[in-house]
């Protein structure tokens, strides 16, 4: 299997509706921590997570998640 | 859900948790060693220290059981406080413990080849460097 290298776009999202990772955190039902290690790729959530991430931006999982091939 | 409350509660989690490690740390230490000191004032000295680490130990353990009753009364509360992250670093805190233990039962059955040692100050030691390691870990895993 190749490298992959996990890219999202939750910094961008969040940018564009004006909320801080505490703010979309306390919507999600989460901690801030885990929005800050999601969005610096130091934690992949779980398809649950991602899809209630997705939901709340209003995007396709895949659009807010990538999967890029090194 | 408010975002401060979740915060708030994490960090206090936090803290209880850095300092229930430092009194576990410092009483659990002072009860190993005082069975090999001889001397009266250092003798003394490590009783004081292991209780002045026991009271930081039982403050926070009260400290946690009481957080621990706020969070699990509210459940929108308690499963954003122990999301999947924060699961995630209590598995790999205990995995750290484990191969600790590990670790350190190899190191006595080595040093027992060349001396008798005893089983209770095995037993007392695994014990320390089991639980301050899975502690540790977590502690340094969930730093900001």
């Amino acid at each position: 299997m190749g490298n992959y290298e996990f890219r999202n776009q939750i910094k961008v999202q969040r940018a564009m509706k004006d909320i801080t990772q505490g703010e979309l955190a306390a919507k999600i039902g989460v901690t801030r921590k885990t929005i800050n290690t999601i969005e610096n790729g130091k934690f992949v959530p779980s398809t649950v997570l991602a899809i209630r991430l997705a939901r709340f931006f209003e995007i396709k999982v895949e659009e807010l998640f990538d999967l890029i091939e090194n | 859900m408010d975002s401060t409350i979740i915060e708030k509660l994490d960090k206090s989690r936090y803290e209880a948790m850095k300092w229930f490690t430092f009194g576990w740390i410092l009483w659990f230490c002072g009860f190993i060693i005082k069975d090999f000191i001889n001397n009266n004032f250092i003798l003394g000295l490590i009783l004081l220290i292991g209780l002045f680490g026991w009271v930081f130990y039982t403050v926070n353990l009260i400290r946690i059981v009481k957080l621990g009753k706020i969070i699990n009364a509210d459940e929108k509360l308690r499963n954003a406080l122990n999301n999947e992250l924060h699961q995630l670093y209590m598995y790999k805190s205990v995995f750290w413990g484990f191969k600790i233990v590990i670790a350190i039962i190899c190191v006595f059955l080595g040093i027992s080849s060349f001396y008798n040692i005893s089983s209770l100050l095995v037993c007392e030691i695994t014990l320390l460097f089991g639980v301050s390691s899975f502690l540790i870990a977590g502690l340094v895993y969930n730093k900001d």
